[in-house]
């Protein structure tokens, strides 16, 4: 009989076996679904700040408003309402009743009269910060709100105002609306990877540590079946899971701009998802064999589950990097598996366009530590310390 | 036909098996009888092809078991020391399994299942989950699935431990009726009446060799000894570790 036959029989049994295990299918279902949640959450959360920043009202509490009617009256401009506020700004700031005060003192008026420059405090805590987005923008305005003043002094002194002015810029963004939301979006490729490795844990463990832990394997192995055919049964079901909780994460992905609005955000969310699918294929049966290998040689089932827990964090190391300073792809980059498929993952979200010999590579380099990892796991079947732990 | 020829097995420093050669017949059951420790295990997972002998071989229908390992493993139908089931499959998946992966398909498949929930007297529990089934019901679901194929050789490491009276008698029909059939049967048991009343010829083994080999009664003239476990244990040295 043939081997790869009796691999689909191994596969058929695995997968049955796994879709009845609760736990797995939840892990594989709920833990990507999670992570997507999470960075809806996270966008709505950064959409409504920069809304903040610029859109809604501010209220501002300001000490001695009548000592300053112009600036008032350019605050209300520019969407800001200042308030009378007759208590302590720090006591207000300390209590949390307001993310910045702004306090005139006595002689604001008289040395604006007298052409020196008026004193004005801006009070908040840095430290919060949420109040920081509240605190540039009244900074910004009361920046603007000098410099037309400043302006307007050198007219009347018949002066050009822009000999005041020693260097003009101007900001050139080249950003498009996908590479603005990039830093955030930065976490899709972590999440698809953690997902693909949260799906086939499950499994992995079950049908190969827990196979032994049970008493089952020494049966199974007395069939008359090559080795490497269980072997690719198992991993071809692990990889099945894995593969089913990536769909999971598409899926939440997909649907994300149609729950979460990314107008606020700023940016727009590009991610072509065949491409996607295409390059993690390949990484499925990767992360499988890694986690098959590991959960093989450990010696009982908690032991494979205690270094899987480790073995997943692996995949999150290069993907917490990008999340925080975006890297530049480089060739060795897309000969490490996981950090390749993060970089690509990270420029096609962006809407960035991937050269297909970046994508070949990603794939080769990924299938062939796969191989590497089911060579071993093949000679561990192989040997007769399958049935005890390679480490006893 | 069963051949094992001066087997040799360590573990470290420990040499578990020290030179271990018997053979059992087709159409006799044949019963390793030996205390607890005294190489029965090993000497049956190496017949199995789990593990690999250091010296010696073993011969399955005259196979080497080291040169054509599926050859020997498609000869044998073994119920191995550890038998544990899958929780989430049911009675009748486990002996599917099996048989599927010996090559069995379609009606013939089904037919043999069939088979075996009959002669294990699982019909009952044919499609209930595994999980929870008493000890005795996981044995005789670890015996269906091991003889799905009807092998002509059968291999049980401790067959009866741990059953009940109605479990044990099921286990000695099902034991008869391959002997009737014809098949190589061959038994390991710690329990001195077990291999008395099953036995065609018992091969006694202690400290990881054979200290007599024969039928019943030949082991009865040769010890004095009328009283099998009298004989047993002289032939021993001592009834430690023997029930």
């Amino acid at each position: 009989m043939n081997g790869f036959r009796q691999a689909m029989v191994v596969f058929r049994k695995e997968v049955v076996d796994g879709l009845r295990d609760r736990r797995s299918v939840a892990t594989a279902c709920f833990g990507p679904l999670f992570f997507v949640i999470s960075l809806g959450a996270v966008i709505t959360f950064v959409g409504k700040q920069a809304a903040e920043l610029t859109r809604t009202p501010l209220s501002l509490p300001v000490v001695g408003m009548e000592r300053a009617p112009d600036l008032m009256t350019f605050l209300r401009e520019n969407n800001v309402k200042p308030h009378e506020e007759t208590g302590s700004p720090a006591e207000l700031i300390r209590a949390g009743d307001a993310k910045v005060v702004l306090a005139v003192p006595e002689d604001y008026g008289a040395a604006l009269r007298a052409g020196r420059a008026a004193p004005i405090q801006l009070i908040s805590d840095r430290s919060h910060t949420t109040a920081m987005a509240a605190v540039g923008r009244v900074e910004g305005l009361l920046a603007q709100y000098s410099a037309r003043l400043g302006a307007l002094r050198l007219l009347a002194r018949g002066v050009d105002a822009g000999i005041a002015q020693a260097v003009a810029l101007e900001r050139v963004d080249l950003s498009t609306p996908q590479s603005r939301s990039g830093e955030l979006l930065n976490m899709v490729p972590l999440i698809l990877v953690l997902s693909l490795f949260m799906g086939g844990m499950g499994v992995a463990t079950d049908s190969t540590a827990g196979e032994r832990e049970r008493g089952s394997l020494e049966p199974l192995l007395i069939n008359p079946v090559p080795r490497w055919a269980f072997v690719i049964g198992k991993l071809a079901a692990t990889a099945c899971f894995s593969g089913g909780a990536m769909l999971a994460c598409l899926g939440g992905l997909a649907l994300l701009p149609r729950v979460v609005s990314f107008t606020d955000f700023g940016g727009v969310f590009a991610l072509p998802f065949g491409t996607t699918i295409l390059l993690l294929l390949p990484l499925m049966v990767t992360a499988g064999a890694m986690q098959m290998v590991v959960a093989s040689f450990a010696k009982t089932f908690k032991e494979a589950q205690t270094t899987l827990g480790f073995l997943n964090l692996v995949p999150a190391v290069p993907g917490m990097f990008m999340v925080f300073l975006p890297l530049v792809p480089k060739m060795w980059m897309f000969l490490v598996p996981m950090l390749s498929e993060e970089v690509l993952i990270s420029r096609l979200v962006r809407g960035e366009s991937v050269e297909p010999r970046y994508l070949a590579l990603a794939m080769l380099s990924s299938l062939a530590w796969a191989a590497v990892a089911v060579a071993a796991t093949v000679r561990l079947y192989r040997s007769e310390r399958v049935l005890f732990g390679a480490t006893s | 036909m069963i051949e094992v020829q001066d087997l040799h097995k360590s573990f470290g420093e420990v040499s578990a098996l020290r030179g271990v050669s018997f053979s059992a017949r087709d159409g006799e059951i044949t019963g390793l009888l030996g205390p607890n420790g005294a190489g029965k295990t090993t000497t049956l997972r190496i017949l199995n092809t789990v593990l690999s002998a250091d010296r010696g071989r073993t011969l399955v229908d005259g196979v080497d078991a080291a040169k054509e390992p599926l050859a020997v493993r498609a000869r044998l139908g073994a119920l191995p020391h550890a038998h544990g089931l899958y929780p989430r499959l049911t009675t009748r998946e486990h002996i599917r399994y099996f048989g599927e992966l010996h090559g069995l398909r379609g009606a013939e498949l089904t037919r043999r299942t069939d088979e075996m929930l009959e002669l294990l007297e699982m019909r009952d529990v044919a499609d209930r989950r595994a999980e929870g089934f008493s000890q005795g019901q996981q044995l005789r679901v670890a015996i269906a699935r091991a003889l799905v194929h009807g092998p002509r050789n059968v291999v049980l490491d401790e067959p009866t431990a741990g059953l009940d009276v109605p479990g044990t008698r099921t286990m000695r029909r099902v034991i008869g009726r391959l002997k009737e059939e014809g098949r190589c049967v061959l038994f390991s048991s710690h329990v001195m009446q077990e291999v008395t009343a099953l036995c065609d010829r018992v091969v006694v083994i202690a400290r990881g060799t054979v200290v007599a080999d024969g039928t019943l009664d030949e082991l009865r003239r040769r010890t004095g000894h009328d009283n099998m476990e009298d004989a047993f244990e002289a032939v021993i040295g001592s009834g430690e570790g023997l029930q």
